[in-house]
């Protein structure tokens, strides 16, 4: 193996990953090795070193900046609200609404544009007539039998106009 | 005031997942405005510094993933060039000259990849297992990056002070 090789077991050597025969070869390179050997040893102090590095300070403009964003945010809450007005359809409580409407709609629009939709109306529209003219016949029928009856009406009534006339004499 | 309290905070860690100024100053605006967008989701009972460092960290790693998909394709030149850049500058070699601002300036000129995943394991203390979930990316990956990362610094810093650290 040669250093590049070595380098990459660098992590799982400090991390205790590496088995016996493993750790044997790389603590022999090692002690060959100095540029490794300080390397690793470079590499052992970063955890502690990152962990201390000393924080920086934010600059004032972007502390004045950040002054500045609850007023943002409650503008951009008003904004939300104002668009959950928009997004009112989009409460599942309207869902079986928007769903019966939708199935209306796509049944119209087969009614209306579509060839087989066209033969549904026209004989809907058959059906439809055929049942005004039945309408009609009774409505005729009716007033027929209403005509008669006035008749039967008319003649009873004079039967007994009659009647009365006799024994009254 | 929470500005007060925590910029500082967020500001460095935006600061180390960036490795830009400017750059972390927008992060840690949005990060900012997203807690007071998110106030309301905060339970009470919960450590707020816990909850806010996470909300922060999630955001970061998010930008991270973001980024990632963004520019996949980028010309490594790019990055190198930039990174020479940001560890050659007169004002970063002056700030160099201290042992921590070297520390910070040589994880800063890592390239994204590996320093996303060396401060999540060095600074935050996450296990390879939970970056690799929290990054999608396999565990090898996340293992060989960490040794990488660790690798590049310990270079710079050889190389700046002659293994005087």
């Amino acid at each position: 193996m040669n250093c590049l090789e070595y380098r990459d077991l660098f992590s799982a050597y400090l991390e205790g990953e590496l088995s016996l025969e493993q750790k044997q070869k790389f603590e022999a390179h090692l002690e060959s090795c100095p540029e490794c050997a300080r390397l690793l040893e470079i590499a052992a102090e970063l955890n502690k070193e990152l962990q201390q590095m000393p924080e920086i300070e934010p600059s004032t403009e972007l502390m004045t900046r950040l002054y500045q964003i609850p007023q943002m945010a409650g503008s951009s809450q008003k904004k939300q609200k104002a668009a959950l007005g928009w997004k009112f359809w989009l409460n599942p409580n309207w869902q079986p609404v928007l769903a019966t409407l939708t199935v209306f709609l796509v049944v119209m629009s087969f009614v209306f544009f579509t060839t087989p939709g066209k033969s549904v109306q026209k004989s809907v529209a058959l059906e439809l007539h055929r049942g005004y003219s039945q309408a009609q016949k009774i409505m005729v029928r009716t007033g027929f039998i209403k005509d008669k009856l006035d008749g039967y009406r008319q003649n009873i009534l004079a039967s007994l106009e009659a009647k009365n006339m006799v024994k009254s004499e | 005031m929470l500005v007060d309290l925590y910029a500082k905070r967020i500001y460095n860690l935006a600061y180390q997942f960036s490795g830009t100024p400017q750059e972390a100053e927008d992060l840690v605006q949005d990060i900012f405005l997203k807690l007071y967008n998110s106030l309301g989701k905060y339970d009470a009972e919960k450590d707020f510094s816990a909850w806010f460092l996470t909300l922060a960290r999630n955001y970061l790693i998010d930008e991270y993933r973001h980024r990632r998909q963004e520019k996949s394709l980028r010309d490594d030149f790019d990055e190198l060039a930039f990174s020479a850049a940001a560890t050659d500058s007169p004002e970063n070699q002056y700030l160099a000259s201290e042992r921590s601002e070297l520390i910070r300036q040589a994880l800063l000129a890592l390239s994204p990849e590996l320093r996303t995943v060396l401060i999540l394991r060095e600074i935050e203390g996450f296990s390879y297992e939970e970056i690799a979930e929290k990054l999608s990316l396999p565990l090898g990956t996340v293992k060989s990056r960490v040794n990488r990362g660790r690798l590049q610094i310990a270079e710079v810093i050889l190389k700046k002070t002659g293994g005087k650290l």
